[in-house]
């Protein structure tokens, strides 16, 4: 399966561009990650400091490696499904509409849809130190649609992205006046 | 006095094991069906499931020669009537 079929793409629609919160925006989950992963090694450090025939134990030893085990593992898949739910986070620009995917959760997204030629203004915002350096920031769609706001977080080069919609709707408003 | 023996640990471990299998299997099938596979969300696939394998494979390796017939106390009442007892003798 692939975008088009997710998105019920229409015969003469044609995605333009995939947009996806800036990988930069990740960075604070990898290492928080990294921590969660360090904290058994510690607790080993401590024990074998503080105690130290308590894991020469011929019981404790098993249950401390299986519970160790299943701490590592956890953090892993709570790792890869906050991942997933970032990685499925994105908007899609295609030359008829915009579409916002959300996953809030592993069993949660909503799918948020404005079309173009309702576009009646963008406003893009990059705030802040690391936005400043990396280029990234929010985009602010307002429609006059039954959706009348859209807010796309921390994308890359928000003005480019601003300037893209603004060309297409101004391209797709024409079209619809045409008709 | 209860006391079990530790490969009911095991036991449950294993299914811990098929719970997480699951939840690793949808998060992929998330991937998979939204067409999104990329080249992020394959390190981050191959990233993870290599960390579980080391996982998996260290903690075979450490348990390798354990005897799980042997028994953990989780209860005894003992623990109770020594409470009591160390009461008296504080008072």
């Amino acid at each position: 399966m692939n975008v088009s079929r997710f998105i019920s793409q229409k015969s003469y629609e044609r995605i333009v561009s995939l947009v996806r919160r800036h990988p930069i925006t990740f960075v604070p989950y990898i290492f928080g990650w990294l921590v969660l992963l360090a904290i058994p090694v510690i607790l080993y450090w401590l024990a074998n400091a503080l105690f130290p025939t308590l894991l020469e134990n011929q019981i404790v030893w098993p249950l401390a490696v299986l519970f160790a085990s299943i701490y590592w593992l956890s953090v892993c898949l709570f790792f890869y499904s906050y991942f997933v739910t970032f990685h499925l986070d994105l908007l899609i620009v295609t030359n008829d509409r915009l579409l916002d995917v959300e996953q809030k959760n592993l069993f949660a997204r909503t799918i948020a849809e404005m079309d173009l030629y309702q576009v009646q203004d963008i406003t893009s915002t990059v705030n802040g130190f690391f936005p400043s350096i990396f280029n990234y920031g929010n985009v602010l769609i307002q429609s006059a649609g039954a959706i009348p706001n859209f807010t796309i977080h921390d994308v890359p080069h928000p003005d480019k992205l601003r300037q893209e919609i603004l060309d297409l709707s101004a391209e797709d408003r024409k079209y619809h006046e045409q008709k | 006095m209860i006391a079990v023996p530790i490969y009911l640990f095991l036991f449950a471990y294993f299914f811990f094991l098929f719970v997480w299998l699951i939840f690793m299997l949808i998060n992929i099938a998330h991937l998979v069906n939204t067409g999104t596979l990329t080249f992020g969300s394959f390190v981050a696939t191959f990233t993870v499931l290599s960390l579980a394998v080391i996982i998996l494979w260290a903690t075979w390796n450490l348990l390798l020669g354990t005897d799980w017939q042997q028994t953990i106390t989780v209860w005894n009442n003992s623990w109770i009537s020594d409470l009591f007892r160390l009461q008296q003798f504080a008072a």
